[in-house]
């Protein structure tokens, strides 16, 4: 100990002097192989120098961990003393791990008061847990259209125009999971019928059972019709949809703001975007995911101030409109930041789909563990698939939706 | 590179933590009792040592247990003392016995306490840091591929286990041949051999696809070679040539009994550069570089029998008719238990005069290598003879000659 001691203290090292702030970035489960992007991403970089500047004697040390692993991965390192100082997730998952003890509540210090107080309350709603919060929020990401311009003039608008523009000999990209077809429900008025499933809070009015049946049994019609054409391809996931577009396999596709910059670097300037199209049943009910900031068990007093600084700094108004426009895939949570959407093309189409989202599925805004999400969304897949294959007809599968919500309850 | 001096020395600030600091300062204690005790019990053979380390980080996990305090870091050093246990005693309580002793240091050495030491290393990388993050970090392109560290970690550390376990199952493989097959020693010695170079081959083809490497860019690093080739390294690579092809020729093969610079060597290894010959004289080890077997003349007894025509000419008094000097010199060589009696022994007449006339003798022996001491213990039985017949005086011999 006291050599150990006396190694920190009269050590002229330069490597062992200072401070270590350990900053764990969680990759979202169907998004892990944007994990290298995750961590040297363009989205840091002011972040990172204005924190050097202000703290020339802390190092960030950064390192992604896949969602599946996270719960697994906070435990053995919090047994050894070695957990992050830091963790950046999305907001379902600061919920459970906060219910799991494998992360500390929000401290309750005065720059953390602070930056709560700069974060809109929408946003903070999603990780409240009774008087304490899980996480501070850092930004928004939503589900967006994005399309080869080489071979799309006009993105399409309405879902119309896409199955018209698909029978014109477009390729059109959907895969079964939220960012690829969830927000097709809203198109198809079947948005307040979904809801039920994924809360497990059933309205007792009268009718609606049936009534949430018959927009189930429409929505999965137009899927399974969608399916049934030879230009549109239902991929496995965002992963398979993006290396599409990419390779000019596929012309349009629904696309997640956190791709963006994957898709931009590849493709150039023959990406599109633009808000996905809207349909005979109301607007779009796209994906949406807030990612906040939460702390870890084992920091030292030192640590954990050093990482409330870094928190308080990223929702600083002057960062969170850097992140915006220079990231050009996020949206700000500071309620003083409005979306420059005069500016770019893109971020008018990120603020679009936030708005679509706020007005059309704001069932994601509710506080939710992850767990239940996944619990809801495999199942709702898989219904999803046998309907789109053949297996089931719509109608059948809008009863199976319809038993789903009893059992997550 | 800077994301890897960041990853590497990450752990540098998990020393501030009051957590990681008692657990360091406890398995450190334990280490250094261990340590204190295996210089101290070395009659114990080091056993019982290990087990004291093991209990100590035992109790103190428990105690930490209980105390609600963090002990992970124990149960860490605890897993690896108690790995490194369950290894020496799989070392010492089975491969020992089952194995050579060549076999089972070469297997210990080069495969197993490396294998362990990698594995301690990559965990506690892990515990600190992100093996995965470590992976992908770029290295820079690299003939038109990107290299990042974690593929290229992983082609070297394969390499390494390539070359060096390679000789295992080439050797397993080798023997059932030879029992199947009915393969000589020497066949299936360079049966190994091959099968060695083989699996290192594929090792560098597959090391050279994991890295993605771009074959114009290697086409043109190997004309680049050609050239050095030419010049700097032009003895390495014709060694190399030559060992290959004698081994595939079977001119020269491990096992085989040959004549450098006149003496009776048999060939230990060939390996890719040159071959190990054991003297047999002096039991020297020769390492005699395998372009010298491809351009000069090779004089080998093994080649398509392993037995050795042996000879030498004795001198005899002229008082004793040839007819009854041959029979009797026939007669003391099959006498000897190592000369074959097929081939027969045989003793001729190749020269006479007034006092004595000399004779030549040769016969058969199964061991190359033994050729000179074998024929010493033939020509002291006819020495023997000689004087018990009274035919070494007056001075008639002209002496024992040297085998031919």
């Amino acid at each position: 100990m006291l050599g150990l001691a006396g190694l920190q203290g009269c050590a002229p090292l330069p490597w062992i002097q200072g401070e270590t702030l350990y900053v764990m970035v969680v990759t979202q489960r169907r998004l892990d192989w944007l994990r290298r992007d995750a961590l040297e991403k363009r989205l840091w970089d002011p972040l990172i120098e204005e924190y050097r500047r202000l703290h020339p004697s802390v190092r960030l040390s950064l390192y992604s961990v896949n969602e599946d692993e996270v719960e697994e991965e906070l435990r053995r390192r919090t047994t050894r003393g070695l957990g992050p100082d830091l963790i950046l997730l999305r907001a379902p998952m600061a919920n459970t791990l906060l219910k799991n003890g494998l992360i500390a509540p929000l401290p309750d210090i005065p720059s953390m008061r602070r930056s709560i107080a700069q974060v809109a309350p929408r946003y903070l709603e999603r990780v409240r847990i009774g008087s304490v919060m899980a996480g501070l929020p850092l930004h928004e990401m939503v589900s967006l259209a994005c399309y080869n311009r080489k071979r799309v003039t006009d993105p399409p608008r309405t879902t119309d125009d896409l199955l018209a523009m698909a029978a014109s000999g477009r390729t059109v990209g959907l895969s079964i999971d939220p960012y690829g077809i969830w927000w097709t429900a809203g198109t198809q008025g079947a948005a307040q019928a979904v809801i039920p499933i994924i809360t497990g809070r059933v309205s007792t009015s009268p009718g609606e059972a049936q009534r949430s049946e018959a927009q189930l049994a429409g929505w999965l019609s137009w899927l399974r019709q969608i399916g049934e054409q030879s230009r549109v391809d239902i991929a496995t996931g965002p992963e398979e949809l993006t290396n599409a577009l990419i390779t000019s396999r596929l012309d349009w596709i629904p696309c997640f703001s956190l791709t963006l910059d994957t898709l931009q670097q590849a493709m150039g300037d023959r990406l599109g975007v633009s808000a996905l199209p809207s349909g005979p049943g109301g607007m779009p009910s796209p994906f949406n995911t807030v990612q906040v900031w939460a702390f870890g068990l084992d920091s030292s007093p030192g640590q954990r101030q050093n990482a409330a600084d870094l928190a308080e700094l990223s929702v600083d108004p002057l960062m969170q409109r850097r992140y915006v426009l220079e990231s050009q895939e996020v949206l700000a949570v500071n309620r003083m930041v409005q979306t420059p959407v005069a500016s770019s093309g893109v971020l008018a189409a990120l603020a679009e789909s936030e708005h679509q989202f706020e007005l059309g599925f704001p069932v994601l805004s509710l506080p939710s563990t992850l767990e239940h999400l996944r619990q809801v969304s495999r199942r709702m897949e898989a219904v999803i698939q046998q309907v789109i294959v053949g297996v089931l007809t719509p109608e059948e599968g809008a009863r199976e939706l319809m038993r789903l919500r009893e059992r997550v309850r | 590179m800077n994301r890897l001096l960041l990853l590497s020395l990450s752990w540098v600030g998990f020393l501030k933590r009051p957590f990681v600091l008692e657990q360091l300062l406890i398995a450190g204690l334990v280490f250094a009792l261990l340590g204190f005790l295996r210089r101290r019990e070395r009659p114990l053979q080091r056993l019982p040592a290990l087990l004291v380390g093991l209990l100590g980080l035992l109790i103190a996990m428990a105690v930490a247990a209980v105390s609600q305090r963090r002990f992970g870091l124990l149960l860490l050093s605890w897993q690896i003392l108690a790995s490194f246990w369950a290894l020496r005693l799989v070392e010492q309580l089975l491969l020992k016995r089952w194995l050579s002793p060549e076999t089972f240091r070469d297997l210990v050495s080069r495969i197993l306490r490396p294998a362990f030491l990698l594995i301690v290393v990559l965990v506690l990388l892990d515990a600190v840091s992100s093996l995965r993050d470590l992976a992908s970090i770029s290295l820079g392109i690299w003939f038109g591929s990107e290299i990042q560290l974690g593929t290229l970690a992983l082609v070297v550390v394969a390499l390494y286990f390539v070359i060096s376990g390679s000789i295992f199952p080439a050797q397993a493989v080798g023997w059932v041949a030879k029992r199947s097959l009915g393969l000589n020693d020497g066949s299936r010695k360079a049966m190994v051999t091959l099968l060695r170079y083989g699996f290192i081959g594929l090792g560098l083809v597959w090391g050279l696809a994991r890295l993605g490497i771009d074959k114009t860019g290697l086409l043109a690093v190997a004309g680049g070679l050609s050239v050095g080739l030419g010049f700097g390294v032009k003895e390495v690579f014709s060694n190399f040539i030559s060992g290959l092809w004698l081994l595939v020729e079977g001119s020269v093969r491990p096992g085989e009994v040959l004549i450098h610079d006149g003496e009776a060597c048999e060939v230990r290894r060939l390996d890719l550069r040159a071959a190990t010959l054991l003297r047999a004289s002096d039991n020297a080890e020769l390492v005699v570089p395998n372009q010298s077997f491809f351009t000069a003349t090779t004089t080998t007894y093994t080649r398509s029998d392993r037995t050795r025509r042996c000879s030498f000419e004795v001198s005899a008094p002229s008082s004793w008719t040839p007819d009854r000097m041959i029979a009797l010199l026939q007669e003391l060589v099959l006498a000897h238990s190592q000369v074959l009696p097929a081939p027969p022994p045989r003793a001729s007449l190749l020269s006479f005069g007034p006092t004595s006339h000399t004779y030549k003798v040769s016969f058969s022996i199964v061991d190359p290598l033994r050729s000179g001491s074998i024929t010493s213990e033939v020509k002291l039985a006819v020495w023997q003879r000689f004087d018990a017949e009274g035919l070494l005086t007056p001075p008639s011999t002209d002496g024992v000659s040297s085998p031919s």
